[in-house]
């Protein structure tokens, strides 16, 4: 994990807001785990919300024929990712809500609960076409229920949400063929 | 403490001991919006949906940390909404 501008973060002690951008492989806990608390560090010592959002798509036509280091990848990502995602930050929101003090020990203000928000997808809940991509949609639909049931556990110290977007113009959709993204925008009534 | 563990139940029941606030302590919506002495981590907060919400959480005043794998674009874009939205990040 490389976390940029690491020095030059520490000299802004008014910043409205400070960003930084960390490299982390979401499919190892031990990274995620480490560049949470770098984050939490590197920024204002708390942690207040955690968007899992990243992803990546299947794109190796029928399943039948697919590859499964292709398979895991996406599961990995998409499912386990989200997962060590949630354990990771639900750690400081519990430490948070028990001491009351942010990482470095000094009290925190205005902190109620944590908030997990992880980018499902339609396809959590039909299943796509003309492209078929069926790891996709089912990692997607276990991020929804893992939401769910976290939402339960959490109840004392964090929230956990899912969204689930529609066809959003972003890179993901880059292998799509232009004539599928024609025929999916006919299917919006607004479109 | 009455529950240290922060467990979500005590056998089948539920621990329910939050504290409710009301809209009047709460403040106003733009207060209870606002992001302000927050921090938010994005996956994948270089590009896409995971960058939109940066920019909005960056509008509302949040410290935000953009985890990126391949796309090293996340690093101009990281200092790019630090100084917009606050001073100059080197």
């Amino acid at each position: 994990m490389k976390p940029r501008d690491r020095f030059a973060a520490c000299l802004f002690t008014r910043c409205c807001t400070s960003g930084k951008a960390y490299k982390v492989d979401i499919r190892n806990f031990d990274s995620v785990d480490e560049a949470v608390t770098c984050s939490v560090r590197d920024l204002n010592g708390r942690l207040d919300i955690f968007v899992a959002n990243a992803g990546v798509p299947w794109t190796k036509g029928v399943m039948v024929d697919g590859p499964l280091d292709h398979y895991k990848d996406v599961v990995d990502t998409n499912l386990d990712g989200v997962y060590y995602c949630a354990k990771a930050a639900a750690g400081h929101w519990r430490r948070q809500k028990q001491s009351n003090n942010d990482i470095h020990g000094a009290p925190l203000s205005n902190f109620k609960m944590g908030s997990f928000i992880a980018t499902a997808s339609m396809s959590a809940w039909i299943a796509n076409i003309p492209q078929l991509q069926a790891s996709y949609n089912a990692a997607k639909a276990g991020v929804i229920h893992l939401c769910k049931s976290l939402s339960v556990e959490w109840a004392q110290f964090a929230r956990a949400n899912t969204v689930s977007p529609g066809y959003i113009y972003t890179g993901i959709t880059g292998f799509i063929p232009p004539e599928y993204k024609e025929w999916w925008q006919d299917k919006v009534p607004l479109g | 403490m009455s529950n240290p563990t922060l467990a979500p139940l005590n056998g089948p029941n539920f621990n329910h001991d939050n504290h409710r606030v009301t809209a009047a302590a709460a403040g106003s919506i733009a207060k209870r919006l606002s992001l302000a002495n927050k921090t938010a981590i994005i996956t994948g907060g270089g590009a896409g949906i995971g960058y939109g919400v940066a920019v909005a959480y960056a509008e509302m005043g949040c410290n935000i940390a953009l985890w990126y794998n391949t796309n090293d674009a996340a690093i101009q874009k990281a200092e790019a909404l630090a100084k917009e939205f606050g001073i100059q990040c080197k």
